[in-house]
């Protein structure tokens, strides 16, 4: 293993990972570094024709032998990103109710629209 | 009539219809559910709720002048002339009955406030002709807001052969993508924001063509799925902008991870990505300290104990200093125990090194400079020990600092470190090394995407049943939890910011949704710059309609000419609001 084209996160990964595990991976190329051994690219999902950063999910002895190829420059690990919205208790801390105490029926009675066209399937309660 | 089962509002309205004919209905119909009230062959009516018994038959609310929707159920809906209330008041299977009411429209508001309305009634402009791409969660397919005009699906979660871009998931075209479904909601909810066809709840774009992918969220199988989109779109011979409302701090924060850099690698002339900026202004993610030669300096993190029951999680920092110097990390538990001063590790060992600690493992990473930007990148990692298990009644322990201990070896410059938690929830940083900026994360921190951040339009909001909700946030400023920039290497980011709290839009019927963000039985609400992100997407549909070779530098141009920070000089960029709430008026 060249460690020095494992990014922190990879090193860490593969501290822990069993022979087996598969690993996620961004694999940067640069085909002018050396021989491309196409064969080995096809199968190791990257494509023959891999240029550039491509991704791949490899085992940690694949990871290995990417990192001794010249023509690899680095293989990172691929991260887990979030969705980015509130989550809903910080959006509607506790329900509140608005309109006077002696128009509560009316409040109930803030539905709204199209009642006439709702005819898909039953929305979640 | 059965007095006591009509609403107030209903029985007010109902006593100036019979008091003052249709004319005394003028005033209601502005707010209540009422129909037909100046068509004088047919008889006004109102829609309303019904409350019934559970298990009433449709026979049994069948009364004449009455159509009701649904046959089970508690609360039903349905329409019903005013001279009919009489007999279904009377009806021993009636409870209750409630008008509906006209709601607030919640998107409108968000796209009024931008100009958005205007700028399509002047330009004419809906998105005909645009790819828009949404890598999420997925879509509600049969959704009636994108009937007829989602492209493809590439579910990356089902098992299939793949795509050119990966050999994993399934490509769905119609009719077949209904077999791709949205479970969480989010997806669906950004893919209304950016283009729903809906008389309330429209979106920015609504005529825009859509492909989406339902992504594992994987950074690797993002980048492919923007790949994917691009090639779909190019294929059709269309423009495309995709939506990546979506983020993590796993990254450089300089746009050099290889998310950035394969979205940088694919923009061009009609191919534009968005991102949102981040949800963290409110959590202490961020740390920065000064470290000089022989000096060290702490960085001080509050991580909470897991109970003994509890699975056990690990709070993941990810740092970074300049290539030119070097430095040693330790890690101090909250009992003073700490880590061996760790080097940077180059050569043939690897640079991950685990140490057992009494109060819980860490895992120290410490490699050579990275290829992509020439800095010195550490991840430490601590698992904390399970607390001990305290007698019943005993309040949870309180979360214990752990320190990151940085020695200064070999400094040149001003040995600026930067940290980032990974996880705000089960890590954030504390005392004087707490920084209140830099919290754009990747892929938000890509050069050419345009970032955005959030900006409150709405507050306040009625769900589904009639019950009145506000949030905490201030009303027309930038939303408090958006994150800052600027980038660890100065950059400006985000761009711009948009709507994105309160905002209503498509709700997933295969999501779980609680009442108090419900709106009604197709739409949702929800905040965050996830919400921003799509809300931008869709306006850069419009402009690629217009013109469809515009660039990523061009859009941004566009957007930032027109954005603006309120009483601040235009032209003004802040950490916090980018340019500004972009505006379409003079697009």
């Amino acid at each position: 293993m060249d460690w020095r084209k494992v990014d922190a996160p990879l090193a860490s990964a593969l501290a822990g990972a069993a022979a087996d595990e598969p690993l996620s991976v961004f694999v940067k190329i640069d085909r002018s570094r050396g021989e491309v051994d196409e064969e080995a690219l096809d199968r190791l999902g990257l494509g023959p024709d891999a240029a550039g950063t491509s991704t791949a999910t490899l085992s940690p002895a694949q990871v290995d032998a990417l990192t001794d190829e010249d023509w690899v420059l680095h293989v990172r690990l691929s991260g887990q990103l979030r969705l980015l919205r509130q989550p809903d208790q910080l959006l509607a801390p506790a329900p509140q109710r608005l309109a006077p105490a002696g128009d509560q029926e009316a409040g109930a009675g803030d539905q709204r629209r199209r009642p006439e066209q709702v005819k898909r399937k039953p929305g979640p309660s | 009539m059965d007095y006591g089962k009509l609403s107030p509002a209903l029985a007010a309205a109902l006593a100036d219809f019979e008091t003052g004919g249709r004319p005394a209905l003028a005033l209601h119909a502005r707010t209540l559910g009422l129909v037909s009230t100046e068509v004088v062959s047919k008889p006004p009516r109102i829609v309303v709720f019904v409350h019934c018994d559970e298990e009433a038959e449709p026979a049994d609310l069948a009364v004449s002048g009455v159509e009701i929707n649904q046959a089970a159920g508690g609360v039903r809906t349905g329409i019903v002339d005013l001279d009919a209330l009489d007999a279904l008041s009377e009806n021993p299977a009636v409870t209750r009955i409630v008008p509906a009411r006209r709601l607030r429209l919640l998107m409108d508001v968000a796209k009024t406030k931008v100009g958005v309305p205007a700028f399509r009634k002047k330009t004419k402009l809906s998105g005909k002709g645009v790819v828009i791409g949404v890598v999420d969660t997925g879509i509600e397919t049969d959704h009636p807001a994108f009937a007829g005009r989602i492209l493809r699906v590439w579910d990356q979660t089902l098992n299939g052969p793949g795509v050119a871009e990966g050999g994993y998931g399934a490509e769905l075209q119609p009719p077949m993508v209904d077999i791709s479904h949205d479970t969480v909601g989010h997806g669906t909810h950004v893919a209304g924001i950016a283009a729903a066809e809906d008389p309330v709840y429209e979106g920015v774009a609504p005529e825009a063509e859509l492909v989406i992918v339902k992504s594992d969220l994987m950074t690797a199988h993002i980048a492919d799925a923007v790949r994917y989109i691009f090639r779909v779109a190019a294929t059709l011979g269309r423009p495309a902008v995709v939506n990546l409302s979506l983020g993590g701090h796993g990254d450089a924060h300089d746009g050099t991870d290889s998310l950035s850099m394969v979205i940088d690698s694919l923009t061009g002339p009609g191919r534009i990505v968005c991102c949102a900026a981040g949800n963290e202004g409110n959590d202490n993610i961020h740390a920065q300290g000064k470290v000089r030669k022989g000096g060290v300096r702490n960085f001080a993190a509050s991580i909470p104990r897991p109970a003994a029951e509890q699975r056990p999680w690990v709070a993941a920092f990810n740092g970074w200093y300049k290539g030119r110097d070097r430095m040693t990390v330790s890690v101090m538990a909250p009992n003073h125990e700490s880590t061996p001063a760790q080097p940077v590790i180059t050569g043939n060992e690897n640079p991950a090194k685990i140490y057992q600690l009494e109060l819980g493992a860490v895992r120290v990473t410490t490699p050579g400079p990275d290829p992509a930007n020439g800095d010195i990148n550490f991840f430490v990692e601590i698992q904390p020990a399970p607390a001990p298990t305290a007698p019943p009644g005993t309040p949870p322990s309180a979360p214990g600092t752990w320190r990151i201990k940085m020695k200064g070896v070999k400094v040149s410059g001003d040995g600026l470190v930067d940290l980032w938690s990974i996880d705000e929830r089960v890590g954030q940083f504390t005392g004087i090394a707490v920084e209140d900026n830099m919290k754009v994360g990747s892929p938000g921190c890509c050069t050419s995407a345009i970032t955005v951040a959030s900006f409150t339009t709405k507050d306040k909001w009625e769900d589904f049943f009639g019950n009145p909700h506000q949030s905490a946030l201030e009303l027309n400023t930038i939303s408090d939890f958006s994150s800052e920039g600027p980038r660890r290497d100065g950059a400006r980011k985000p761009d711009v910011a948009a709507p994105g709290a309160m905002i209503g839009a498509s709700l997933s019927g295969d999501s779980g949704v609680g009442p108090a963000v419900l709106l009604d039985q197709l739409n949702r609400i929800n905040a965050g710059t996830s919400m921003a992100c799509p809300f931008v997407a869709g306006m850069v549909a419009l402009l690629l309609e217009r013109d469809p070779t515009l660039d990523p530098e061009a859009v941004k141009a566009l957007l930032q000419a027109r954005s603006a920070i309120p009483r601040r000089p235009a032209g003004t960029w802040d950490e916090k609001w980018g340019y500004g709430l972009i505006s379409a008026k003079g697009l």
